[in-house]
């Protein structure tokens, strides 16, 4: 088989001198392949305040319609009502890189005062074409962080004397799949505790991460992408 | 008929399975080496992911009392036997014509913290019997959150102890509209309440001479809490 070999290549190099093509019949079958890749998206249909209600007259004797709530710290058993309208919240949505999908909501109290409760809710929804599931939120504040994988009691020190100024107790849905379009609700409850600070805005962020579906649970990145 | 059995067929007849390890060690050394080349450029390796954001922001309002007016009780000497009892507010005022000399006043003052200062300093100064010495102070409520109003007095001295509790020293507030205060009171922002100290001297002479102090405070809590707060 060796010497077969050996005169083949002898027999090829030797017409390749001479000029003369030496190949077989043959064709060729093109392939043209294209790959689109999904896209993974959250984004946020709406969001709610349980009390949204203003007082009607600022200032003067605050009167019981739509009453303020209050609990007990720990979110020790229900939320119930005071006789007065003192405080109030607000929410809305932004777009933040133009896309048309809402990425962020920001939540606001208004004078407020120790053992003021109210509950805040949005809606994220999947607005990609890949499965999501919510994997995890990190809430933030000034001197402080909490990662959250499922439900979740934070207290947070926001003007850092040692005494928590106010807690959340962060609701369901860790682990809840999104497919395109559907969308999940995500509440959390928030308290304002005795050491809270007079006339004071306090300030805290909530990152919620979404992975896709078969990579949950996923860990927090070292560096959250943009 | 036994199998034939193929693995021999490779060369030098080692077994496939011990071909096929050795296939895989390599190359999980090469995906290894793979990935330590990408960690070092820096590429990182994740699943896809998005994120959602959410800000909150908390708004305090706040309890608020300041002292915004000091009244007193000014007793002159006047000339002969004559004596005259001035009492207002301090930045009204004025003393009588041909007043002989200043004997006796009790004075609201502002604290050590100046003017709207929720401190009060309250001076009884040579009181006598047969003159019922006042001071008063107008306390306005700024908070924004409704509040609940009480005040105390408390005295380490006895002989003050004891006109408290005869009843020839005593306190009093007033609301805007002139209605005397019973107990706790609910002030919403911009109310204003006049607290009023009076003491009178009787007629003892064990009372000369005397020297005392109190202390006292106006309390204000958040409406919903001074049930839960009670005074120490």
């Amino acid at each position: 088989m060796k010497k077969l070999g050996v005169i083949c290549l002898a027999l090829v190099l030797a017409l390749g001198s001479l000029g003369v093509a030496y190949a077989a019949w043959s064709d060729v079958a093109l392939v043209e392949g294209t790959v689109q890749n999904g896209s993974l998206v959250l984004g946020i249909a709406d969001c709610a305040v349980r009390d949204s209600n203003a007082p009607i007259n600022f200032g003067g004797d605050y009167p019981t319609d739509n009453p303020d709530q209050s609990i007990l710290p720990g979110f020790a058993g229900s939320p119930f009502l005071l006789d007065k309208n003192v405080a109030w919240g607000d929410c809305s949505l932004e777009d933040l890189d133009g896309d048309g999908i809402n990425d962020i909501a920001y939540f606001n109290l208004y004078n407020t005062y120790p053992c003021y409760f109210n509950a805040f809710a949005f809606y994220p929804y999947n607005a990609g074409t890949i499965p999501l599931r919510i994997n995890s939120v990190l809430i933030e504040w000034e001197g402080g962080s909490q990662l959250l994988t499922q439900n979740g009691y934070v207290g947070m020190d926001i003007n850092g004397d040692g005494y928590d100024d106010v807690e959340i107790l962060w609701g369901d849905n860790f682990g809840a799949q999104l497919h395109e379009g559907e969308q999940g609700e995500i509440s959390f409850w928030i308290h304002v505790l005795q050491p809270a600070p007079q006339s004071s805005t306090l300030s805290f962020t909530a990152t919620m991460m979404a992975v896709q579906w078969d990579e949950y649970p996923h860990p927090w990145p070292t560096t959250t992408p943009e | 008929m036994a199998p034939v059995d193929s693995w021999k067929l490779f060369p030098g007849g080692a077994d496939r399975n011990k071909f096929r390890r050795k296939k895989m060690r390599k190359l999980g050394i090469l995906l290894m080496v793979l990935v330590l080349a990408l960690g070092s450029l820096g590429v990182g390796y994740a699943a896809w992911m998005d994120f959602v954001y959410v800000e909150g922001t908390v708004e305090t309002g706040n309890v608020d009392l300041v002292v915004e007016n000091y009244s007193g009780t000014w007793v002159y000497k006047m000339p002969e036997h004559g004596i005259d009892v001035v009492t207002g507010w301090v930045d009204e005022v004025v003393a009588p014509a041909n007043y002989v000399e200043l004997v006796a006043s009790a004075v609201s003052t502002p604290g050590a913290g100046g003017e709207n200062d929720p401190d009060v300093v309250m001076t009884f100064d040579n009181l006598f019997p047969g003159v019922l010495f006042c001071a008063d102070f107008l306390v306005h409520y700024i908070g924004s959150v409704p509040a609940i109003v009480d005040a105390d007095i408390v005295s380490d001295d006895e002989w003050l102890n004891e006109l408290w509790d005869e009843g020839y020293a005593y306190w009093e507030a007033w609301d805007a509209d002139g209605n005397k205060i019973e107990g706790p009171v609910q002030l919403h922002y911009c109310d204003t309440v006049t607290v009023k100290l009076c003491i009178e001297i009787p007629q003892d002479n064990k009372y000369m001479n005397l020297t005392g102090s109190f202390n006292g405070f106006v309390r204000a809590v958040n409406w919903n809490e001074w049930a839960t707060h009670p005074i120490d």
